[in-house]
């Protein structure tokens, strides 16, 4: 009996090469959007890795240990596992808020962003229809806990990871979670 | 009937069984599979996510992080105009 497709997911991967692999031919793709993307509609509701588009600030807990709301932030990146949509137990995902640069982005930082070698940063390439006048850039330092419903009810998935972005999104969270912070250099 | 897989088996294994899957034939995907029903609920042996997880960094290896690309950045989005507030989210 075929059961009807509830969810999409990427095998494990374990084999270095092939990643590495992978992420060279993303970074060094002469059309990065093209290359970025896939359809939104491949997939279950929400995936790591999509671009939520709701508007909310960012909550914080400041300098003086006050819990604040800072700012406003129409883009979000889903970084929370996609296993944890299918799972009754798992309440919640993990989002970072999109920080936008005005375009024209200047020479040097274009090439620091196309780089992917940001520790702290990720990089989203415009996806079809998006608003040209900025550049979007994922901040890891402020990973925000959102309650699952709001994925599928107050947010709307704009775009899609595709499987060689995915797999460079994954490994930079690895380094940024993983990094070496220079003490032994 | 999807037939029990024991919570030590190897994870990419248990998500491959054949009544579950299909393979993807969109060249992009063609390593992938798509699975037909909820993942399942079994944790994965920590053996085989340290092993993907070390072939991750391994990979990005490629791209070793540069920490003056990141003060250039942060100093760029600094820059830029700001929206909103910072507001106390309790009341005093």
């Amino acid at each position: 009996m075929i059961v009807p497709l509830q969810t999409e997911r990427w095998p494990p991967v374990y084999d270095a090469e092939d990643l590495n692999r992978t992420i060279r031919q993303i970074v060094e793709a002469p059309d990065l959007s093209a290359a970025f993307f896939d359809s939104v509609t491949r997939g279950g509701a929400v995936c790591q890795g999509d671009i939520l588009r709701f508007t909310s600030p960012v909550p914080l807990i400041d300098e003086i240990g006050e819990a604040v709301a800072d700012g406003e932030v129409d883009f979000w990146l889903v970084i929370g596992n996609t296993c944890d949509f299918y799972r009754d137990d798992a309440k919640w995902t993990q989002v970072v808020p999109l920080d936008t640069i005005a375009q024209p982005v200047p020479e040097q930082a274009m090439r620091d962003l196309r780089s992917y070698r940001l520790a702290r940063r990720f990089y989203v390439p415009s996806w079809p229809g998006a608003d040209e006048k900025v550049a979007l850039v994922a901040d890891f330092l402020r990973p925000v806990a959102m309650h699952k419903a709001t994925a599928t009810t107050k947010a709307r998935v704009v775009a899609r990871l595709s499987r060689s972005a995915w797999v460079l999104l994954h490994s930079a969270l690895i380094r940024f979670l993983a990094r070496d912070d220079g003490r032994f250099a | 009937m999807i037939p029990y897989v024991p919570a030590y088996a190897d994870v990419a294994v248990s998500y491959r069984l054949p009544a579950q899957i299909e393979q993807v034939q969109d060249p992009k995907l063609r390593q992938s599979s798509v699975l037909l029903g909820k993942p399942p609920a079994s944790p994965q042996p920590i053996s085989a996510l340290m092993e993907s997880a070390a072939a991750y960094v391994r990979a990005i290896a490629v791209l070793p992080a540069d920490p003056e690309a990141d003060r250039r950045i942060e100093e760029l989005i600094s820059a830029q105009p700001r929206r909103g507030t910072r507001r106390p989210l309790r009341r005093k």
